[in-house]
């Protein structure tokens, strides 16, 4: 029980601190606890009660105070329930809670499938059904901005630069404890009324519906509040706390992902708080941001909340092209093709996403002269992303492949990818985006590329990482099972939704006509066994984790510095630190040794 | 794990949270340029007539000079001048307070009359005022709590991390009033 | 006053241009028919004061004291 003391003491801050704000303001204006600007108060307090209860009352901010810090070193499994300060602890929170949530969005996703397998309405009523899409929408999202960075990041960027921890270790445990809160109020918003706008809130709906709108505002500020305190650790991390001799062209590729990631969330995450929380004042204080009749403008909205979000897919998929990018030179034992135009790729993407928002907006009434041009900035991102593309098939080019399963799931992704950016192309050009807008084709779409290439990365990564995260093998053998099954289910699924688009099935609508029917039973009946695919991996790899064999320190036979040490890693990650002297890709060319390990006296390469 | 974390603590050099905080900075000032773009955005160059130039005048001179104070406070603790240090952060936290009076007390109830939150000006007026506000609240808040620290002789010559993060933050809370004050009271 | 290590000094100097430039602003805002493009020189030049001899911008690229 003494383990989830700091929890439990978290829960009774954050209660403590909502019944405080919610009941001062209660008072105050006469109106019930779950009162809209009691409910805003009550969060804002609550969340700092929370965060003081879970631990950084002791292990920081008593320093604000000057009185000495406490900080608890439990080497057991206790201190994953705690405000603990190592970066492999917080990766592992973060993979853990975030591939929790995504089995609990999954399941949301089953649920619309169930909806949707006939014409009619059955399981809900309509606002049931988009509380639940709007659900699944931003708890997927938050799943596909944190839980690479988050996780895999988190754990590994120390250990491929050869640090002993983050720049900021207890920034880093409070980037993964606002999680908790904002995951909270996600799921406590059905007993407010749900939030039936989707996970692009926009108004005037998101300022006219039920009260949960309230907590969804609150619980997306503070995930991206997360991410700002994220990113600003990651570029500060890799800017100074390199090895010796980890130049900036010997650093992997996946640090290079995480940095150009780190870039766009730092700067971009401030514009969606900022559009989140006009909308609240607009409910709250009665402000006119996005009401015309009080001098405002509702596409303001559209142009401020996209200038973050079209980058946000950028921090989806630029650490996922990172990974892949990171375990096919280990498996086709060649160096990494065009390194240096991958990472330029990268900056290439990171600069040009800031100047593609509006093609989200085509028919949303903004002035026509703006079309062309960010026609052309959009279509102009193909140029970096297909650098990336490149580097990777010049990768695989000649190649010995070894298909174990990490790779089997890269080799997915690019398939993939391939089809989620080759059907990019028609919602980017105006004409054919004018029919496009709103339909299937936009979901068959996006999940191609956040599906079918963010969360196929991180599976690639969860697979080829395993061994050195948990110090165990998962069984080979159901692996591949695995990887074959996600990849046809994923097929079987998303590739008839292009199909369903052009005949003009809308998104967001718990209805179709009835020639749909077709198509729609076959999404679900695929969609059901794409849903048992996920319950199968988290089994098998818990499995693995408990009962699996003893992992070798380094069973890839790869360069980079995380295999060097033991798996898993000792606290320090490095008993002595490595010195770097070489290219990490260097596969099958001789004479080309990476790093100085000092092992217990010995040297290798 | 103590001791080597400790260790790490100590030998990270000084560049390192400074490169942080200015990081931290430049993340918050898109949330002020976003609220300074909608300015312009909804409301044009409007200004309403009846806004108090005096008062805007007048916390706008009390906050470039908390700044003033607040430069000769860090000074002070780099040359190990602890009383200077300690007077000038106090007159730079006063002043902090001066300036909340200000918008606050003062400045909002008159522009309730003219220009409520539920107007076209109102809205990013209170917004911008209310914004930076909190800024300047939480600047106040940590300016108190290294005087606190400072009073017990936490800092000197070397060891003033604290005291240079907290001044930089301060000095950024006045540079975003240096585009605000000219954006809600001067133009037109 | 003679006496002050010159930090202060430069200190009081960056205060007096930044009075000086917030006169200019009130006085481009009064004779000026739009004034929006000079209020924007003058805050640039403000915060760069401040950002330079305030803030110690410099420091980030120069080698550590």
């Amino acid at each position: 029980m003494r383990a989830f003391f700091p929890i439990g003491r978290g829960l009774l801050g954050g209660g403590l601190g909502y019944l405080i704000g919610a009941g001062m303001i209660a008072a105050l204006r006469g109106q019930g606890l779950t009162a809209e600007p009691a409910l805003a108060v009550g969060y804002g307090l609550g969340l700092i009660g929370w965060l003081l209860g879970v631990g950084m009352w002791e292990v920081w901010v008593r320093e604000w105070l000057g009185w000495p810090v406490h900080q608890e070193e439990d080497r057991s499994w206790v201190r994953y329930f705690r405000f603990t300060t190592d970066h492999k602890v917080i990766g592992v929170q973060y993979l853990v809670t975030f591939l929790g949530l995504m089995l609990v969005a999954g399941l949301l996703a089953m649920l619309m499938r169930l909806e949707l397998m006939r014409p009619g309405l059955q399981l809900f009523s309509r606002n049931q059904y988009n509380t639940v899409m709007s659900l699944h929408g931003i708890m997927m999202i938050a799943v596909a901005v944190a839980t690479i960075v988050g996780g895999l990041g988190n754990y590994l960027v120390p250990l491929m630069i050869g640090a002993r921890d983050m720049a900021f270790p207890r920034l880093n445990a409070l980037s993964y404890w606002l999680v908790p809160p904002a995951a909270l109020a996600l799921l406590s918003t059905p007993w407010l009324g749900g939030f039936d706008s989707g996970w692009t809130a926009y108004p005037p709906l998101s300022e006219a519906n039920a009260s949960g709108q309230v907590l969804f505002n609150l619980a997306f500020i503070t995930v991206g509040l997360s991410s700002i305190l994220g990113g600003l650790n990651f570029l500060t991390t890799i800017a100074f706390l390199r090895a010796p001799g980890m130049t900036w062209s010997r650093l992997p590729i996946f640090v290079w992902s995480i940095f150009a990631t780190s870039i766009l969330s730092l700067i971009a995450t401030q514009f969606v708080a900022v559009a989140l929380l006009m909308v609240l004042l607009d409910r709250i204080l009665g402000t006119g941001f996005f009401d015309p009749a009080r001098g405002g403008d509702p596409l303001l909205y559209q142009h401020v909340f996209w200038f973050y979000s079209h980058p946000a897919v950028y921090i989806m998929i630029i650490p996922a092209f990172g990974v892949i990018l990171e375990i096919l030179p280990h498996f086709a034992r060649k160096p990494l093709f065009a390194y240096r135009w991958a990472v330029g790729g990268f900056f290439g993407i990171v600069g040009l996403s800031f100047l593609v928002w509006a093609h989200h907006m085509f028919t949303s009434g903004m002035p026509s002269w703006l079309h062309a041009p960010f026609m052309a900035t959009t279509e102009l991102i193909s140029v970096p992303t297909g650098l990336i593309f490149l580097s990777a098939l010049g990768t695989l080019w000649q190649g010995r492949l070894w298909l174990r399963t990490p790779m089997l799931v890269a080799l997915a992704f690019l398939a993939n990818f391939l089809i989620g950016g080759v059907t990019g192309i028609f919602l980017a050009d105006v004409p054919t985006d004018l029919h496009l807008q709103d339909t299937y084709f936009v979901v068959g779409h996006f999940h191609y590329t956040i599906l079918g290439g963010m969360i196929f990365a991180l599976v690639a990564g969860l697979y080829y990482w395993f061994p050195k995260i948990s110090g165990r093998m998962y069984n080979e053998r159901l692996g591949r099972i695995h990887a074959l099954w996600f990849f046809l289910a994923f097929q079987a699924t998303f590739l008839p939704m292009f199909g369903l688009g052009l005949y003009g099935m809308n998104r967001r609508v718990a209805d179709y006509p009835s020639y749909l029917a077709g198509g729609n039973m076959l999404v679900s009946m695929s969609a059901f066994v794409l849903g048992a695919s996920f319950v199968f991996l988290i089994a098998h790899l818990a499995y693995a984790w408990a009962r699996g064999p003893q992992a070798a320190d380094n069973p890839w036979r790869a360069r980079t510095l995380e295999w060097q040490t033991t798996s898993p890693p000792p606290v320090e990650n490095f008993p002595i630190l490595p010195r770097v002297i070489g290219d990490p890709y260097g596969y099958g060319v001789p004479g080309s040794p990476y790093a100085w390990i000092a092992v217990a006296g010995g040297e290798g390469e | 794990m103590s001791a080597l974390r400790e260790g790490h603590a100590i030998a990270v050099p000084l560049r390192v949270p400074r490169f942080g905080l200015w990081l931290f900075l430049l993340s918050e000032s898109m949330i002020f340029a976003t609220l300074l773009s909608a300015r312009f955005i909804l409301q044009g160059t409007y200004r309403p007539a009846e806004l108090n130039q005096a008062l805007g005048l007048a916390i706008t001179l009390i906050l470039l000079t908390s700044s003033f104070t607040a430069n000769r406070a860090e000074i002070a603790i780099a040359h190990g001048k602890t009383s200077t240090f300690l007077r000038n952060l106090l007159a730079t936290i006063i002043l902090g307070i001066l300036f909340l009076i200000g918008v606050v007390a003062v400045e909002w109830p008159e522009a309730m009359h003219f220009a409520p939150p539920s107007s076209g000006y109102g809205t990013v007026f209170f917004t911008m005022t209310g914004m930076h506000a909190a800024h300047v609240f939480s600047g106040v808040v940590i300016l108190s709590l290294i005087y606190r620290l400072g009073r017990r002789g936490a800092f000197g010559p070397g060891r003033m991390w604290g005291v240079e993060g907290a001044v930089k933050y301060w000095h950024f809370v006045d540079i975003v009033w240096v585009f605000f004050y000219p954006a809600l009271y001067l133009v037109r | 006053m003679g006496g002050m290590p010159s930090p202060f000094r430069i200190g009081m100097w960056v205060f007096g241009g930044l009075l000086g430039l917030t006169a200019m602003e009130i006085a481009a805002a009064n004779a000026l028919p739009r004034p929006l493009p000079a209020l924007a020189v003058l805050g640039v030049a403000k915060a760069g004061l401040i950002l330079w001899f305030y803030m110690h911008l410099h420091q980030l690229w120069e080698e550590e004291e």
